[in-house]
């Protein structure tokens, strides 16, 4: 179950049976996944001249699986004991050259501030169960023994140095250096009394950074040692001021600090492959510092006016805030109405995929209502078969630019939903920059919607084009985006034109009503630019000449204020959809 | 008997606020608050009526607001004129500090004042969005209460939103 030198004579007459084996849980599920590989690939590496002992490097991690007690007992009688320590006479004092002892027995019980939690909560996360020798750096100066028992740590954090005469093959004084100092600070922060439990786990921290490091180091994947340092000193702070504070704090502190630990060892056993899980770390880091000084500041329950405001708020910020605190959580996940109607748009929708919308709309409990996906690539039509399947209530759908719903999807799913009698159908349907509409789907959709073409086609407000809003928004009064183009007769979304002299006011007047092939428009204000000056930008848009002035003097001087056009013809650009 | 004076010819109200202090109000502000207007309809407002719920300062902004917007109601001028005075009115009462407006928030909510409970929550909204988590905790002072694992589970559920 561990890496387990015992065959070195040397150990048993140094440490004592309960530490011997003591098992290190970490509560991290990305440790379990990664740790494995990363770890046996660095110390096979390092072990390169003896591969006859590398079998020997017994590294089990424990999965799923939950290790709720000790194996102290189970191990101490390791069979490994029993046997001979040298049975192939292999020599091992000499071949291996840089194993020197245990670096550190880690025992690591959670029970000091997991008291509320049940124990059953072990099973919610891997457990993690790792005895790891650091064999290969060690130095004879640390030959310190860190024992630090507390209040909430019924089971201790003990640390064993042996110093041993072997060869160094990897320098690593100088983080010894920095360990030692660790374990001093920790013991002068110790003499605080109430600061116990926190610093115990403090000490642990620096503890496994610098063994990650020190993995890294020997499979050779470069040091980021700099950034470590950065870390544990601003942990450093966050507990020096709570300390200052002389506050009993320590089940909140360590929390936070075993967080920060957490993250510290994801990112560096991930190492510097991985961009994602760095900046992952540091996000975690943030809130732990954060969340220290907030304990400090001893207040913090959310006014109740905050959750007020949550209906307010769009998709993006719910998720972001249902991580601020347990209250908000449960306020965001348990409150349906909060999720009646929900609208993705940038930046989400590159990510969303059926999976994820199915779970997201499961919150609704049913009682979605309107739902519009503003250009979310992979989205299919079998989710939104699902969704459909499991909203009854869905009345406004908005489709606008999923590239892959095909207009034949659309219509077998609104010919299934609106066919049950049970529900109240899609009325209202957004389907611009869908490819592929012919007059038939037009007239399928027509019927399926329950619209009458003629009476509505003129009884709505004018939509133009504008940078932020290319598709009619879900509050329009209008069945269906898309309308035959008077001009080229296409199916297509139709703009009208904002400029004074083209204003929709009546029927005869048409003439600047149509498709953005047959009348091109400023991506700016949405006037029509046919037969003016109009300027190309760098994204290929087009800019009215009015509006090109109006971006060249914002350049130009950016701290003069733009005016606004007084003829009313340009509008502010409008990047909000949902209004 | 309700607490109506007939010097001015207009019905006031007294309202009294947690901390005791009285507010007289007329009538045209007093119904923009719709549990008031209950009390004033079922001819239930005693001598005064207390209102448990929201301190002095936050009572006397609530007036102020209603009170505004009943003057300019009625004031005669044309509904967009109305429309614009009330927008910048608005957005001028809005600019307070958080607490504040929290408290504005959860009083309009007691007292049932929808326009000015949506003018909150909308700004309270507008404040949270785009936000990081950790700003959001700043800036309301909310405590982080998760346990480690509760915020592991927690970031990790939708973790795809925030790559």
């Amino acid at each position: 179950m561990a890496l387990n030198y015992s065959q070195r004579p040397i150990i048993p007459a140094h440490i004592s049976e309960d530490n011997l084996v003591s098992p290190m849980r970490i509560l991290n599920g990305y440790l379990a996944e990664d740790v494995p590989d990363k770890n046996g690939e660095g110390y096979s590496k390092a072990c390169c001249t003896c591969q006859g002992e590398a079998e020997e490097w017994n590294f089990n991690c424990g999965g799923d699986r939950v290790d709720l007690c000790s194996s102290t007992e189970s191990t101490a009688k390791d069979i490994v004991d029993l046997l001979p320590s040298d049975p192939f006479g292999m020599d091992i004092e000499t071949t291996f050259t840089a194993i020197t002892g245990w670096l550190e027995d880690l025992e690591f019980d959670y029970q000091g501030y997991m008291r509320n939690n049940n124990n059953e909560d072990y099973g919610l996360f891997a457990g993690w169960n790792l005895i790891w020798n650091n064999a290969f750096s060690n130095n004879a100066q640390f030959d310190e023994k860190l024992n630090v028992g507390t209040q909430y740590f019924p089971s201790n954090l003990q640390v064993y140095e042996k110093p041993d005469e072997s060869i160094h093959t990897f320098t690593d004084s100088i983080q010894f250096d920095e360990k030692l100092n660790a374990g001093n600070q920790a013991h002068v922060y110790r003499e605080e009394r109430e600061m116990g439990g926190a610093l115990s786990q403090y000490e642990l921290e620096f503890l496994l950074a610098h063994n990650m490091r020190d993995i890294e180091g020997h499979s050779n994947e470069g040091a980021s040692s700099s950034s470590e340092l950065q870390f544990g000193g601003e942990v450093e702070g966050a507990v020096a001021n709570l300390c200052r504070d002389g506050r009993e704090m320590g089940g909140a502190l360590a929390q936070y600090e075993l967080g920060f630990l957490l993250a510290h060892n994801m990112r560096d056993i991930v190492g510097l492959s991985s961009e994602g899980a760095r900046s992952s770390s540091e996000l975690q880091f943030g809130g732990v510092v954060d969340c220290a000084v907030n304990c400090v500041k001893d207040e913090g329950t959310p006014h109740e006016a905050l959750t007020f405001a949550f209906s307010y708020l769009g998709v993006k910020d719910l998720l972001s805030v249902q991580r601020v605190c347990k209250s908000f959580c449960s306020t965001v996940k348990g409150d349906p109405l909060l999720w009646m109607s929900i609208h993705i748009d940038r930046p989400l929708n590159e990510r969303v995929t059926d999976d994820v919308l199915v779970q997201l709309v499961s919150r609704a409990q049913g009682n979605l209502q309107c739902l519009s996906l503003v250009e979310c690539p992979r989205i299919t039509d079998d989710g939104l078969r699902r969704i459909l399947a499991a909203n009854p209530r869905l009345t406004k759908l908005s489709v606008p630019g999923c590239t892959r719903l095909t207009i034949e999807g659309i219509l077998n799913n609104l010919k299934a939903y609106n066919s049950n009698i049970a529900v109240p159908g899609i009325k209202s349907l957004r389907i611009g920059g869908i490819y592929g509409v012919t007059y038939e789907h037009f007239e399928e959709l027509r019927l399926l919607l329950g619209y009458d073409s003629h009476k509505l086609e003129n009884n709505h407000r004018p939509h133009f084009y504008s940078r932020g809003s290319f598709y009619l928004p879900c509050d329009d009064d209008r069945a269906i985006d898309i309308e035959t183009c008077p001009r080229c007769e296409k199916l297509r979304l139709v703009y009208d034109c904002p400029a004074a002299g083209c204003q929709v006011k009546d029927q005869a007047t048409k003439a600047c009503r149509a498709c953005t092939l047959c009348i091109v428009r400023c991506a700016q204000c949405g006037r029509c630019i046919n037969d003016m000056e109009y300027e190309e930008t760098f994204c290929l848009e087009l800019l009215c000449s009015d509006c090109f002035k109006q971006l060249n003097k914002y350049q130009d001087g950016l701290d003069e204020k733009v005016d606004t056009p007084k003829d009313g013809a340009l509008h502010e650009p409008n990047f909000c959809l949902h209004g | 008997m309700s607490s109506s004076t007939e010097l001015t010819e207009k019905k006031v109200f007294l309202l009294k606020s947690l901390d005791g202090v009285i507010f007289e109000v007329e009538e045209s502000v007093a119904v923009q608050l719709e549990v008031i207007r209950e009390l004033i309809e079922g001819d239930c407002a005693r001598p005064f009526i207390s209102l448990y719920n929201v301190t002095s300062e936050i009572l006397a902004l609530v007036i102020e607001y209603c009170k505004h917007h009943a003057e300019t109601c009625s004031g005669g001028t044309s509904a967009t004129i109305a429309d614009e005075d009330l927008k910048t009115f608005d957005n001028e009462f809005m600019n307070v500090d958080e607490n504040i407006l929290l408290e504005l928030c959860s009083a309009a909510d007691y007292l049932d004042i929808k326009s000015l409970f949506e003018l909150t929550c909308r700004t309270l909204a507008s404040l949270i969005k785009d936000r990081t988590i950790i700003e959001v905790r700043k800036m309301f002072n909310v405590e982080n209460d998760f346990s480690v694992v509760e915020e592991k589970a927690v970031r990790k559920e939708f973790a795809w939103a925030f790559k």
